[in-house]
């Protein structure tokens, strides 16, 4: 009798121990099933206007040997760090630290220009991140051009490139909708400030502010190439900067945008501050010996009404020395 | 003396491990990272055998070799990082059974293989083929280490293989890899032959309950005579001796402790003609010929190289770009797992030499950034050089822009050059630029192939001709 009964309770034991293996079998085939083999198509994001209402169009250059001077001097003529930047605000600094480079070879963006520019953020109460994607491994870039020592000295912080940053973010009209970028800082970010270079380049002519916000991008940028002046012109669509300071202490005169040799490089002793890229990047095209007309993208750029090739045309353009 | 002798133990495995978390980029501070390479006796001696002198770091080595005949195989047991691993599988996968434990620490003959092992690769080493790096304890937990930190490094899933399989051999034998296979174990036990002291059992006391094997690692047989060559000098045996019959004794009398090796002329011979019959068939293959077989910039010229090449994996390691991999039939047989570049993986940077500030071995050698860029001489490291496949370039053959090869060259004046074209696209007349490459210029580092648009196979690819480490390099009529 109880062997009857044991055999019994064993038989239903083993059932609903295989009922609920299946079941459980059931479950988790629901739980991750998709019917859609194809994934589907990541979420496109925006990204906002970083510019401050009432900035649009201006432009001051000042001239000097002493870059942070200069810095200082070109921003007192726009009223002052203070217009763009408020107590609190998060600020995305983009220098070019495109390469692995010594700053005096040029190819980079100067410590002294970007160390002052972090400098006077902080000072306005911001907090200040650093970011670029470049061609050479990240933290050599950094390290090597120095910006890693000045951005650090002056309180900001370097914001190294990972896989996780990226996010498919809407670009522009002409060529490129939208692309792999730096989502993730440009969606932390209340203020974003470029810091190009003043750089001869081999397929565009010059690389300066609009060509700059490459460094924001990922992905197979290297087929970007095939229709460079088209996606740069994107680029001017795709950051609206709060400010941008063109760096021209130092200026990359041939074998650009690489440089490699310190004959590459002459002295400029020159910074642009200002609001409108096409203004700047005109201004950047003659310290480099080319008219604003002749280089494609700047012309297409100023007739999409991305700004003006023409100083006169600014709201508002001074240009000073800068000397003690 | 166990309590000493794990607190040793997981020292040196702490210290191999801070050492090679070291082994970065912006972490390498001139700390000497190679330490534990260097103080491998093994590959002090067959870097010696091999290419007659060595880098003066690998004198730790020398030294340790030099200190076991008055203390015995200590390094095995005391310091060796992959020992103390294996120490600790063999603890976490021992049997339950205490007569099982006994049973698996007596002396097999096998034990006999490491010292076989030891002939055949310093011998092979002393003709030319060197090899010992695929056996040296610290160069296979080097790479492993490499391989488990670099995901997707091709061959490394067979270092990762290898260790797992020895890892668990631990389970069958403890420190498998100790007692059977180490060459460096069997250097240092030879070294041992002439140790002035020894475990010694007291005939009388005993009682042949053989608690002495029970923990012993070496297997070196405390219950009978102790041999010394095969023994850790952990003192175990001595500690877990019930009846205090072990002890250890200087100058004991000669049939007290047994000081061989246990290899006879017959397999000492057997296992040279193995080492010369491994040169044989392995050197015959040119020193020529191999396309891919790009090597990091200060590399010595191929023969040189390989001589002390110990397939560490150090220089895999720090590469910032991870451009270094093992070779598995890029550089033939004898070049298996040295290092080669595979731009499609990276590139090498262009100021960069932590590859050879960190290579124990010297088979690349030290340089400065401005020797490997030519700043002073004009004569820049070339690694090979960067040939364009027009057919897949896309201002070739597709009448598109791109130059994406030459914007990256790092070096100046550009080693790309473009050709101004005017092609007739859609009823607009289009300016194509068309690379070359300047070989007098180029220096080989890839950074183009890897930049290039085109996947799968770059329409720009690196090869290693006109390397400039080998006499005569250049291809063209000087």
């Amino acid at each position: 009798m109880s062997q009857e009964c044991s055999k019994r309770s064993m038989f239903i034991k083993r059932m609903s121990a295989a009922a609920g293996a299946a079941a459980g079998t059931a479950a988790v085939g629901t739980f991750f099933h998709n019917r859609n083999l194809v994934p589907s198509g990541e979420q496109i994001k925006t990204i906002p206007s970083y510019s401050v209402p009432g900035t649009e169009g201006m432009m001051a250059v000042a001239e000097g040997p002493d870059p942070a001077l200069a810095v200082r001097a070109a921003l007192q003529e726009l009223g002052g760090i203070q217009r763009f930047v408020k107590q609190g605000d998060r600020v995305l600094i983009k220098p070019n630290c495109a390469f692995d480079r010594p700053a005096h070879f040029g190819a980079t963006s100067s410590p002294e220009v970007t160390g002052e520019v972090v400098r006077q953020c902080i000072a306005a109460g911001a907090q200040v991140r650093v970011i670029d994607n470049p061609i050479n491994n990240p933290e050599g870039c950094f390290v090597k051009s120095g910006l890693m020592d000045a951005v650090g000295s002056a309180g900001g912080e370097v914001w190294l490139p990972s896989a996780s940053l990226f996010g498919r973010v809407q670009v522009g009209t002409l060529r490129i909708p939208d692309w792999e970028a730096l989502y993730r800082p440009l969606d932390w970010a209340d203020k974003v400030i470029g810091i190009p270079t003043v750089k001869s380049h081999n397929l565009c002519g010059v690389s300066l502010t609009m060509k700059n916000w490459y460094g924001l991008l990922g992905g197979a940028r290297n087929r970007l190439h095939q229709a460079i002046n088209e996606v740069v012109t994107d680029l001017a669509q795709f950051i609206r900067p709060t400010l941008v300071v063109l760096d021209g202490s130092r200026l990359l005169v041939s074998n650009g945008p690489t440089g490699g040799s310190p004959s590459d490089v002459r002295p400029g002793d020159v910074v642009a501050v200002g609001t409108d890229q096409v203004a700047l990047d005109s201004f950047g095209a003659r310290l480099l010996g080319h008219a604003p007309q002749d280089i494609t993208y700047l012309k297409m750029a100023a007739q999409m009404g991305l700004g003006t090739m023409d100083e006169s045309k600014l709201q508002l353009f001074k240009k000073v020395r800068a000397v003690l | 003396m166990r309590t000493l002798r794990r607190f040793y133990q997981v020292f040196f495995l702490l210290l191999f491990i801070v050492a090679f978390v070291l082994t970065a980029q912006g972490r390498l501070k001139g700390y000497p990272v190679t330490l534990f390479l260097d103080s491998s006796a093994l590959n002090a001696i067959g870097t010696l055998l091999s290419a007659r002198n060595i880098a003066y770091t690998m004198g730790i080595g020398l030294l340790i070799l030099a200190l076991t005949p008055f203390l015995g195989r200590f390094f095995c047991g005391w310091i060796c990082p992959l020992g103390t691993l294996f120490h600790l599988a063999s603890r976490l996968l021992r049997p339950l059974k205490v007569s099982e434990r006994i049973r698996q620490n007596l002396r097999s003959p096998a034990q006999v293989c490491k010292y076989l092992i030891l002939i055949a690769l310093l011998i092979s080493a002393g003709f030319g083929f060197m090899q010992v790096g695929l056996f040296d304890p610290i160069a296979l937990l080097t790479r492993t280490c490499t391989a488990l930190v670099s995901p997707g490094m091709r061959a490394g899933w067979m270092m990762i293989a290898i260790f797992t399989v020895l890892l668990l051999l631990n389970a069958w034998r403890p420190r498998f890899w100790c007692r059977y296979i180490c060459p460096l174990g069997a250097l240092l036990g030879i070294a041992s032959k002439l140790i002035p002291g020894g475990v010694v059992r007291d005939r009388d006391k005993c009682t042949n309950c053989e608690l002495c094997n029970r923990d012993c690692p070496g297997a070196c047989s405390p219950s009978t005579t102790t041999c010394m060559t095969e023994c850790f000098v952990c003192w175990n045996c001595i500690e877990d001796c019930p009846e205090k019959a072990l002890s250890w004794e200087w100058m004991p009398e000669a049939e007290q402790v047994d000081r061989e090796v246990g290899v006879s002329r017959r397999a000492f011979f057997g296992a040279a003609t193995g080492g010369v019959a491994t040169i044989a068939a392995l050197k015959v293959q040119a020193i020529e010929g191999y396309p891919e077989r790009i090597r990091p910039p200060g590399a010595l010229a191929e023969p040189e190289f390989l001589d002390r090449c110990l397939k560490c994996g150090e220089c895999m390691k720090v590469c910032p770009t991870g451009v270094l991999r093992p070779a598995l039939a890029e550089a033939g047989v004898s070049g298996l797992w040295t290092p080669v570049l595979d731009m499609e993986r990276g590139y090498c940077e262009y100021n960069c030499v932590l590859c050879a500030q960190v290579c124990p071995s010297g088979a690349i050698q030290r340089l400065t950034i401005a020797e490997k860029t030519g700043a002073e001489t004009g004569e820049p490291v070339k690694i090979g050089n960067a040939f364009v496949d027009r057919s897949r370039c896309l201002p070739w053959s597709f009448e598109r822009n791109c130059v994406v090869c030459e914007e990256v060259c790092p070096v100046s004046p550009k080693a790309i050059l473009t050709d101004s074209v005017h092609a007739e696209i859609d009823g607009k007349t289009v300016e194509l630029h068309q690379p070359r490459v300047n070989p007098e210029l180029c220096i080989g580092c890839g950074l183009c192939q890897h930049e290039c648009p085109v996947n799968d196979l770059a329409a720009i690819r690196v090869t290693a001709a006109g390397e400039s480490r080998a006499p005569g390099g250049s291809f063209f009529l000087r």
